[in-house]
């Protein structure tokens, strides 16, 4: 059976290690957003065949970050071998990372989308603080990078804290250059696959700039579904290989899973 | 299962990303990839240049190709503008179109029932639906035109995110409209759907070649669903729909 047969037949992926790198937990007040909790995502994991998936709690990133990393921990707790926990950091504030790394076991890496954070770009003073804490412990790091400025600034922070690992949610379909330049600069960087609506063959785009090494699958589930986007690899023109790189095994590697 | 694509366009973009299957051939290979064995398409040009030119168009680039069926674009016949019911009537019979398309914001014009009238009336007598993009109708018009025609079927295509909350009430007030399932993309949204409206108003579309037939099909697969409502969505309610069509 091809990797493609798993969607006509809506067979989950059993013998395929699949991680979700970037997905969401918890309520929105900006749109509805139904099932959003832990148990939620894990019943949408075993029905698509999805291993492991790393969520940060994003409505908590617009306002109390440290309520939405309860969220978070929250759901990580229930299911601590399904659902890693990234913590949301907020510039604007000193924050002691130990917090949540050392006294408390629940998080294994970092979220950082400053700009929902008083407009605050990527590589502002505040989160330098994050990012030496990330390089230091050698933590992965997901930024929200969307913008091709967004994505400079990311580059530039992965050039600095070499020991971090940083992936690049989005780029790979909004800011194309930019994250090819980040790929060729920097071996601490991934590439995902996340994007509600793009058009097909972006897939193929990007793996064919950066190689199929150095993209992985991402969704935003909760806020939005993700079997739309496991089929849009599983249905690309990338070989059954570069599928199963993308959909678990770079992740697998980069995340040390 | 077999899907047929009740939305999809053609014609030559000003802007297209890298690699995107715009061209007729790239369109007809994604769909045999993904086992869409036909499909409703109008053109850019009927759309975003000049709409009775672009319709022309469209008869002659799919003239050859089976699987491809016409839907026009219309606009109101204010100042002759457009053709007037009759005469519409007669084109779409002689050309076979069966699905009409229209854009009141892009098409700067109302889409309130008075502004309709004409076009929608002789939608409703001769069962002709209707597709529009989310967005081209805020939802207050919406209500009100597909109250206003309860015998017109109106299809929304392109949606977007963050839509429920809006589109959740003209749903429970209109049973007239139908839900095109390309990019409707919350969580296990298909399943709510039909939990809530039932699988007869989801219509299978692919918004090519903007949106992705990869990701369509995959959703309707893989949602939590029965096989008799997946049925439905891929090809069922749409062919329904122009089997009702009285030219
Ligand atoms: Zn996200």
């Amino acid at each position: 059976m091809e990797l493609k047969d798993h969607v006509f037949l809506s067979k989950e992926l059993k013998d395929t290690f699949v991680v979700d790198v970037h997905i969401h937990v918890g309520g929105s007040t900006r749109y509805q957003k139904p099932r959003n909790d832990g148990d939620s995502v894990v019943y949408t994991m075993d029905r698509l065949g999805i291993d492991v998936t790393c969520a940060s709690c994003s409505p908590g990133a617009y306002c109390d970050w440290m309520w939405g990393n309860e969220v978070c921990a929250e759901a990580h707790a229930g299911h601590p071998d399904r659902i890693k926990a990234y913590a949301v950091v907020n510039p604007n504030y000193e924050f002691d990372l130990d917090e949540y790394f050392v006294r408390d076991d629940r998080f294994f890496g970092l979220k950082a989308i400053p700009f929902v954070q008083g407009n605050l770009p990527i590589d502002c003073a505040g989160m330098q603080q994050y990012y030496a804490y990330a390089d230091k412990h050698g933590l992965p790091v997901l930024f929200h990078a969307w913008q091709p400025s967004e994505v400079r600034d990311a580059t530039a922070v992965a050039r600095r804290y070499p020991n971090a690992r940083f992936i690049f949610g989005h780029s790979g379909f909004t800011a194309v250059e930019e994250a090819v330049e980040a790929c060729k600069l920097c071996d601490n960087v991934l590439l995902d696959t996340t994007i509600s609506d793009i058009y097909d063959g972006a897939l193929e785009r990007i793996v064919s700039k950066v190689g199929a090494d150095r993209v992985a699958y991402g969704t935003d589930l909760t806020a939005f579904e993700c079997s739309h986007i496991l089929g849009r690899v599983l249905l690309s023109r990338l070989t059954d290989t570069e599928k199963e790189k993308v959909l678990g095994l770079n992740a697998k590697e980069f995340l040390k899973l | 299962m077999r899907f047929f694509d009740a939305s999809c366009r053609l014609g030559r973009p000003a802007a297209f990303g890298e690699g995107m299957p715009w061209q007729t051939d790239e369109i007809l290979e994604i769909m045999a990839r993904c086992h869409i064995d036909g499909a409703l398409a109008y053109h850019i040009v009927a759309r975003e240049g000049e709409t009775q030119d672009g319709n022309e168009l469209l008869l002659r680039e799919i003239a050859q190709i089976p699987q491809l069926q016409p839907q026009w674009c219309a606009l109101p016949a204010t100042y002759d503008e457009f053709l007037h019911a009759d005469a519409l009537r007669d084109a779409m019979k002689e050309n076979g179109v069966r699905t009409l398309r229209i854009a009141p914001k892009s098409f700067a014009h109302s889409a309130r029932p008075y502004a309709m009238k004409e076009l929608m009336g002789f939608a409703a007598e001769c069962r002709v639906p209707v597709f529009f993009d989310y967005g081209e109708a805020p939802c207050d018009e919406l209500y009100e035109i597909c109250h206003d025609y309860p015998d017109v079927s109106f299809v929304i295509t392109n949606t977007a995110y963050a839509l429920n909350r809006w589109l959740g009430p003209v749903l429970d007030a209109c049973g007239n409209l139908y839900l095109g399932t390309g990019n409707y993309v919350p969580h296990r949204g298909l399943e709510t759907f039909c939990k809530y409206y039932a699988a007869d108003r989801l219509v299978f579309n692919t918004n090519l070649p903007t949106g992705s037939a990869t990701a369509a099909v995959s959703l309707v697969c893989f949602a939590d669903i029965s096989k008799e409502e997946k049925e439905l969505i891929a090809h069922g309610n749409i062919e329904r729909l122009l089997g009702e069509v009285r030219l």
